[in-house]
């Protein structure tokens, strides 16, 4: 079966060490990937790579077997995107920008579907581009990445701006579009943005692949940060003694640590205690990669990657 | 941040010190050429002069003294640059508000803590050294070329008009400061700009020949007061009133402005229409020609056509209507004017002055017209339009194929109505221009227009911030090498480095062949380049 996206030694050297380097890459045909990184990691630069929008200085990409720069435009009948950010489209309405893009695609798009996202998000087109607010820019900008019901869908960070309830209904259409074929690369840089919607998340920092795991496997890198506050002496030896728990420090009433994996040890530990207050913090992914990773930015190699996981050396 | 306000304006600096340092020390080096070096020829040229500026009193003061180089270069120079000043004010007003508020920058300079009071008066402080630098480096470049031309300038009289100069600059644009308090976008703050700062430049301009509005001149127009500042002419007199009353009414409005912007929400208008309440819409617009390529372009652009279709046919048919005054002013006089306009050559003198007024300052709009469209697409590729456009199924060499097709249609529309309008007008008044003539020296205009397109259109693919700029100054050098060349009398080879003398004057003199291969070919190649630099260049903020 051919892959959605299949990319080989594909670099972009923008000098300095910046750009994306030698990514082997594989997105099966109906997989939902979630792509990760923190600002500046080469997100956005492999998927302008997937785009065509800029060109590789070496490697190749490919998407369903047509060479993402070759046969760009045939990719691009397959693919629906959505940029990080929409382009000023000044006094338009959003009913002509729709009706625009869709002319660019030769017609192509799904009425019916227009109308359900526009409802589900209720975006209302009839707006003028310059008054709508950051997040129905937003919303517009995933309209128009999924109204022709796209084979692949290439997704830049498209829930920025998007406030929760909005993040929910657009998870429930990424399900639906799995369901309905799709494939489809979610570019993010928050963790648990992701994790409700992808069977797989690659990992990418400094321009490398650094991870691409299934979701459960992810646990090792995972942690949250608890603070407890205790009525009376917080249980201290239980707590250091509870599974996936450490970095222990207490303070009067006070404990933070740190917990890897499940939660379950550390509630255990502190079920006889008089709890006052908890609570819990997800790092962000710099934060799990300081932690994670060596503080020097040296983390495993592609090569190591590839070796661990076999999807990420092409096979 | 007075620093930061300068240095956004420094485009404007940059262009408004090449136009005023060129432009003057042209006019006071044409002197000698145009007027003579003997007592009478500069008579002669005076009487002309001041018979032909009557005739064009809409957009010049009317000449006084002008035998002396004194009296010429108030008329020529400090008469003139009132205009080219007010689009200066228009363009530094709207982006100075609305513009820098649409990319955020007001926003981050309010959230530092500057209140707008004093954002506005920082920035109107800053465009006021601009004024200032302008006016002294044009002074400057008036004095040395009357200098080397042997002639001599009264210092402190040109000291008093740059000050005067300065004083409306600066009105001007507190003017513009002022008016884009009331609108929300950039757009809409430069058409209400321009437009009311026209009206108050035409109310005054036409008060010189109808009486009835010299009243209402004096009480709303600036320019007014500025016209009543004559030093550098025998005779002329420095009113310090009026030039104290253009500085202190800047001050004014600039302190309005900033009332009125501390009035209104940031983004906003200051007098917001209620909107119509409205069921939303969930569906396409169903307008067929929003998904066609071209005519998608055009439509959205509509309106900035129309206006420019407007304009420019409105100018043609005025120019037919004065064309038959000038050249009866022509045939009356004897002289150097008479002598030069015969070299445009033709069987009928007003047909001939028709095509050389005309033909000549509407290549000069049109090639504004295609840096206009340049600029556009240079803004749609820095803001990421293109990019959406090649997300779609969109070959790149379609993009540039389809600016070069919406740029011919847009110049055939353009030149068409004006011509038409032209020779509606001409015929109105019994001057019969030969249409199939007409029609060539029309139909040669479009690869006029198109080279500049094509040079565009090349340069926003590889330099895309300094695509106006370039285009900018090769149509203003190449405008000033046709309007003074003839009259330096300088060679024929440096006169063909302008682009305007492609085209040459096909209405009086057939198509130029030569000319119109070579805009051929530089319409083939920079579409050309313009394509191949699009296939290999990289796209994205």
């Amino acid at each position: 079966m051919t892959a959605a996206i299949k990319t080989q030694g594909l670099t972009k050297d923008f000098g300095n060490n910046r750009g994306l380097f030698d990514l082997n890459l594989e997105v099966a045909d109906g997989e939902v990937l979630g792509y990760l990184g923190p600002n500046g990691a080469g997100k956005t630069t492999t998927i302008r790579l997937l785009m065509d929008l800029i060109h590789a200085t070496s490697g190749t990409a490919t998407i369903f077997g047509l060479d993402s720069h070759r046969d760009a435009v045939e990719v691009k009948k397959l693919v629906g995107y959505v940029p990080g950010e929409l382009p000023n489209f000044g006094g338009l309405r959003g009913k002509q920008i729709v009706s625009y893009m869709a002319g660019l695609r030769g017609g192509q798009i799904d009425e019916p579907l227009v109308e359900d996202i526009c409802k589900r998000f209720d975006i209302d087109l009839g707006q003028r581009f310059r008054e709508y607010s950051r997040g129905n820019k937003q919303k517009l900008a995933i309209l128009l990445g999924f109204m022709h019901r796209p084979r692949l869908l290439i997704l830049d960070e498209p829930t920025g701006g998007l406030d929760p309830l909005n993040q929910q209904e657009f998870n429930k259409l990424v399900r639906e579009m799995r369901d309905g074929g799709a494939t489809i690369f979610l570019s993010s840089h928050i963790l648990s943005e992701v994790e409700h919607i992808s069977d797989r998340v690659a990992i990418i920092r400094e321009g490398r692949l650094v991870r691409l795991s299934r979701l459960d496997e992810l646990h090792d890198i995972r942690f949250h940060q608890v603070e407890i506050v205790f009525a009376g002496d917080p249980p201290l030896a239980a707590i250091k003694a509870a599974d996936g728990v450490d970095q222990v420090e207490a303070e009067d009433h006070r404990v933070h640590c740190v917990v890897r994996g499940t939660f379950e040890p550390l509630i255990k530990a502190i079920a006889d205690a008089h709890v006052v207050n908890l609570s819990s913090h997800e790092p962000s992914l710099e934060e799990v990669f300081l932690t994670y990773y060596r503080a020097d930015g040296t983390g495993p190699s592609s090569a190591e990657i590839s070796a661990d996981t076999p999807a990420a050396s092409g096979d | 941040m007075f620093r930061i306000g300068l240095r956004m304006q420094r485009l404007g600096i940059i262009g408004m010190a090449f136009f005023g340092v060129v432009g003057g020390a042209v006019q006071a080096f044409a002197f000698n050429s145009a007027a003579g070096t003997t007592e009478a020829a500069r008579q002669a040229f005076a009487q002309q002069m001041t018979v032909l500026g009557q005739q064009i009193s809409y957009l010049l003061p009317v000449p006084v003294g002008v035998d002396t180089i004194g009296g010429y270069l108030q008329w020529r120079v400090y008469g003139g640059y009132p205009f080219v000043v007010l689009i200066w004010a228009v363009l530094s007003a709207s982006g100075a508000t609305r513009g820098d508020e649409e990319k955020g920058l007001v926003e981050v300079w309010l959230a530092k803590g500057v209140s707008r009071l004093w954002y506005v008066l920082v920035r109107f402080a800053a465009f006021g050294l601009a004024a200032m630098s302008f006016a002294a480096g044009m002074g400057a470049a008036v004095y040395l070329g009357a200098a080397a031309t042997g002639n001599t300038l009264d210092l402190l009289a040109l000291v008093e008009i740059s000050v005067a100069m300065v004083g409306l600059i600066l009105v001007l644009y507190a003017i513009g400061l002022v008016l884009a308090q009331l609108v929300s976008t950039r757009g809409a703050a430069a058409g209400l700009i321009g437009g009311v700062l026209t009206v108050l430049f035409l109310v005054n301009s036409l008060s010189r020949t109808v009486d009835s509005l010299r009243p209402i001149a004096r009480v709303v127009s600036p320019f007014y007061y500025y016209d009543l500042n004559t030093p550098l002419r025998a005779g002329g007199t420095f009113d310090v009133a009026a030039t104290a009353g253009l500085f202190g009414s800047a001050v004014v409005l600039a302190v309005l402005a900033a009332v009125l912007m501390q009035r209104r929400d940031l983004g906003s208008a200051l007098i917001r229409r209620r909107p119509r309440t409205r069921p939303p819409v969930y569906r396409p617009d169903p307008n067929p020609l929003l998904r066609f390529p071209v005519v998608e372009s055009l439509y959205e652009h509509r309106v900035g056509l129309l206006a420019w279709t407007l304009g420019t046919a409105i100018g043609a048919a005025y120019f037919a209507s004065v064309g038959k005054q000038i050249v009866d002013l022509v045939t009356s006089t004897q002289g150097s004017l008479r002598a030069y306009l015969a070299l445009v050559g033709h069987h009928d003198l007003y047909v001939s002055l028709t095509g050389f007024f005309w033909f000549g300052f509407f290549q000069l709009i049109l090639a504004i017209y295609a840096i206009t469209q340049v600029a556009r697409w240079a803004s749609e590729d820095n803001e990421g339009r293109l990019e959406m456009e090649l997300s779609a199924p969109v070959p790149r060499w379609r993009v540039v194929l389809e600016r070069a097709v919406t740029l011919l249609v847009s110049l055939t529309i353009l030149i068409g109505v004006s011509s038409a309008a032209l020779y509606v007008a001409a015929h109105q008044i019994n001057i019969e221009v030969p249409s199939g003539d007409l029609f060539i020296a029309s139909l040669a205009l479009i690869p006029f227009g198109t080279t500049f397109g094509a040079v565009g259109a090349a340069l926003a693919s590889r330099v895309p911030r300094a695509t106006v700029a370039v285009l900018v100054t090769i149509a203003g050098l190449s405008y000033l090498l046709v309007q003074i060349g003839p009259i330096l009398k300088w060679p024929d080879w440096v006169l063909k480095l302008s682009v305007f003398t492609l085209y040459g004057n096909p209405l009086t003199d057939g198509v130029k062949w030569d000319g119109l291969g070579e805009m051929l070919t530089i319409c083939v190649l920079g579409f050309g380049l313009a394509t191949i630099l699009m296939q290999r260049r990289e796209v994205g903020r």
